[in-house]
């Protein structure tokens, strides 16, 4: 086996929260991200999935420095970015590429489509020509699926679709090794949605890159990505193939994500039946003692109340944090 | 079989803008029965908004509503802003997607609470205190007396939205219009909220139209479905007649481009191509055609009228498509 291109190890990012009055100052931590660790290869999709607050959007930036951690390593290709200074990591920036959720927020609206999707260029190959960089970014426009004539129109006049799109080209013109996609395709119609997945399937192919998805549509993931890391509070509960979180969840949080979600399939919904989490979610300012699901866990024990769950490896790659893996949980019809 | 409780007639609703004419809903007729579901189902721009607001008086200053809308026989389309005020959050309710815009910022919520009570019927503040702790109940709201005490912005929006629940229930309406109610939630509790409006609806024999683009939660509450496309009803059927028998290219297509759990992810998602038309801009004839893998010459020309898919009168599966009559 070859060795990973990105090695997370126990990252942490917290934010420091002003508590107390007016002349004692303190500072809570926020633990955003609190000791996540994982293994990326080259072209693989990693899916990090979560709901809101969880921590992966943090946990993404994290990766690539546009948060700095405040604890743990990074590792690119053997080298620890979060120790490097402002210069040595802007010119790790080509190979590390992140495309967010709201694709007009990101492009600049003053810009035309086609400089947007060269500016990459100016900064990173200063050598090219102007007619070099006009035919890279046709070749991009060509590659995600928009009319190269829409090169000198503005961003205003796409699509939600075609915007996201052009976020796409943009991040891929300089060959990046590692996209980070962070809820790309969650403010997108349906209709629209299919088309981006396959599209960034179809890059992944042909260009070998490897992906962060992020994202809170665990069906999304499951169609897109190879390993699936499920995120509550900062902390990973469980990671492992997406075959095995999927078909064989451990974790109890993952099971009641994965029945939490309608199917749509009416007959299916008619007979499932629903395992109903308590849905006061912990604040993370102060996360619960042990284990940080147990207070909405449906098969907590005083256990869980006082240690807090070692990752256990399940079998090959599959790894959970919790006391009880693969425990039944008591259903509601 | 039952008169409807509500019944929709040619609703069109149309805007004047700078760009000119804008149809946002196009002759929609639909009705709705007591303790019944209906789903609508449509993307962003389809009218599925646009339909309830303007059918409860809620219209932008630039709209132009016409066709009719009957509520237990009496004509609520374009009705005195008077009796549409008596009429909403009474006798019919909405939900909206925003909890934290629904609900007012500066108000505790139990005098956002009381008040609908106490506006609506004629109750003195003993008693609608009352009903709404009845009512919190109803809607798993734990710790309901502290929740009271509390403004809006201290609640998660998993209990601002049975907050709000609970708001449009209190005058126990013969109607809920729940405009995705739970599309800005988190899966969890969005599954807290459906197992809810399932009970709901069980137990009372309120009529819902849930509007959203997720058909999962259609496939779990509906018993009927409406899917819009621009402004347009393209098909209507039971909630087994969409999933498991669409007759229109758009409901397939739709249902072959959701990721799905029980799918092979290694196969391609079908996609449909292009995006959604603009409303200024809507295609003569079908408004589907340039999307569609099926289209004809007469798709092109000829708007399709929403008939029976199957030759049966009535409430049975309805599709606005020519391919139908190509087929017969």
């Amino acid at each position: 086996m070859t060795s990973p291109i990105l090695k997370v190890e126990n990252l942490q990012v917290h934010f420091p929260i002003a508590t107390g009055g007016v002349l004692i100052r303190n500072y809570t931590p926020l633990k955003a991200v609190d000791g996540i660790g994982f293994d990326l290869h080259e072209g693989e999709t990693l899916g990090i999935v979560g709901e809101s607050g969880c921590g992966k959007s943090t946990l993404g930036r994290a990766i690539i420095r546009l948060i700095q951690p405040t604890g743990g390593r990074v590792l690119w290709l053997g080298e620890d970015l979060a120790g490097l200074n402002q210069k040595a990591m802007r010119a790790k920036r080509g190979d590390l590429q992140i495309i967010f959720q709201s694709p007009l927020a990101s492009l600049n609206p003053r810009m035309t489509v086609g400089r947007i999707i060269g500016e990459p260029l100016e900064i990173f190959r200063p050598d090219l020509s102007t007619q070099e960089r006009r035919a890279e970014v046709e070749k991009m426009m060509a590659l995600v699926g928009l009319d190269k004539a829409g090169a000198d129109r503005y961003p205003h006049e796409f699509s939600g679709g075609q915007c996201q799109r052009i976020s796409i080209a943009r991040a891929m013109i300089l060959k990046p090794k590692l996209l980070v996609c962070d809820e790309v395709v969650s403010a997108l119609d349906v209709s629209v949605k299919a088309q981006i997945i396959n599209l960034l399937k179809d890059i992944q192919r042909e260009t070998g890159v490897a992906l962060i998805f992020i994202s809170h549509d665990l069906a999304v993931v499951r169609n897109i990505c190879k390993r699936v890391m499920v995120m509550f509070l900062g902390k990973t509960m469980e990671i492992g193939a997406t075959f095995d979180i999927f078909d064989r969840p451990a974790h109890p949080y993952t099971k009641a994500l994965l029945r939490a979600i309608p199917l749509p399939d009416p007959r299916l919904e008619r007979e499932r039946e629903a395992i109903l989490l308590n849905d006061e979610l912990p604040s993370p300012l102060n996360p619960p003692s042990g284990c940080v699901f147990r207070t909405r866990c449906p098969i907590a024990t005083p256990l869980c109340i006082h240690e807090a769950p070692p990752p256990t490896m399940l079998r090959d790659d599959h790894k959970v944090a919790c006391h009880y893996p693969g425990k039944d949980l008591p259903t509601k019809q | 079989m039952t008169d409807p409780i509500l019944s929709v007639d040619n609703l069109t609703v149309r805007f004047k803008s700078p760009r000119g004419i804008l149809t946002a809903v196009d002759g929609l007729n639909f009705s709705i029965n007591a303790g019944e579901c209906v789903g609508i189902v449509g993307e962003s721009g389809s009218g599925k908004s646009q339909t309830f607001l303007n059918m409860l008086g809620l219209k932008a200053e630039n709209a132009e509503v016409t066709g009719s809308a009957r509520f237990l026989d009496e004509e609520i389309l374009n009705a005195s802003p008077h009796v549409m005020r008596k009429l909403r959050g009474n006798q019919i309710s909405m939900i909206f997607q925003d909890s934290i815009t629904g609900l007012t910022p500066h108000l505790k919520i139990g005098r956002q609470l009381d008040e609908v009570l106490i506006e609506h019927q004629n109750m003195n503040r003993a008693d609608a205190r009352r009903e709404v702790l009845e009512m919190l109940e109803v809607v798993q709201i734990p710790e309901a007396k502290r929740r009271l005490e509390m403004y809006p912005h201290e609640l998660s929006g998993g209990m601002r939205q049975r907050i709000m629940i609970a708001q449009a229930l209190l005058c126990k309406p013969k109607v809920l219009i729940a405009d995705e109610p739970t599309t800005a939630l988190d899966v969890t509790v969005q599954a807290r909220i459906l197992y809810l409006m399932r009970k709901l609806k069980a137990h009372t024999q309120m009529a819902i139209f849930m509007i959203t683009h997720d058909l999962g939660v259609i496939a779990g509450l509906c018993d009927r479905v409406i899917v819009m496309y621009a402004g347009r009803a393209v098909e209507m059927g039971t909630v087994d007649d969409i999933f498991y028998r669409p007759q229109h290219p758009y409901t397939k297509a739709l249902l072959q481009s959701i990721p799905r759990l029980d799918s092979d992810p290694s196969e391609r998602l079908l996609t449909i191509p292009g995006n959604p038309p603009s409303l200024s801009n809507i295609p003569v004839g079908c408004a589907f055609t340039p999307r569609c893998d099926f289209a004809f010459d007469r798709c092109r020309t000829d708007r399709p009228l929403l008939q029976s898919a199957h030759g049966t009168p009535d409430n049975a599966q309805c599709v606005a498509c020519h391919l139908k009559d190509n087929a017969a």
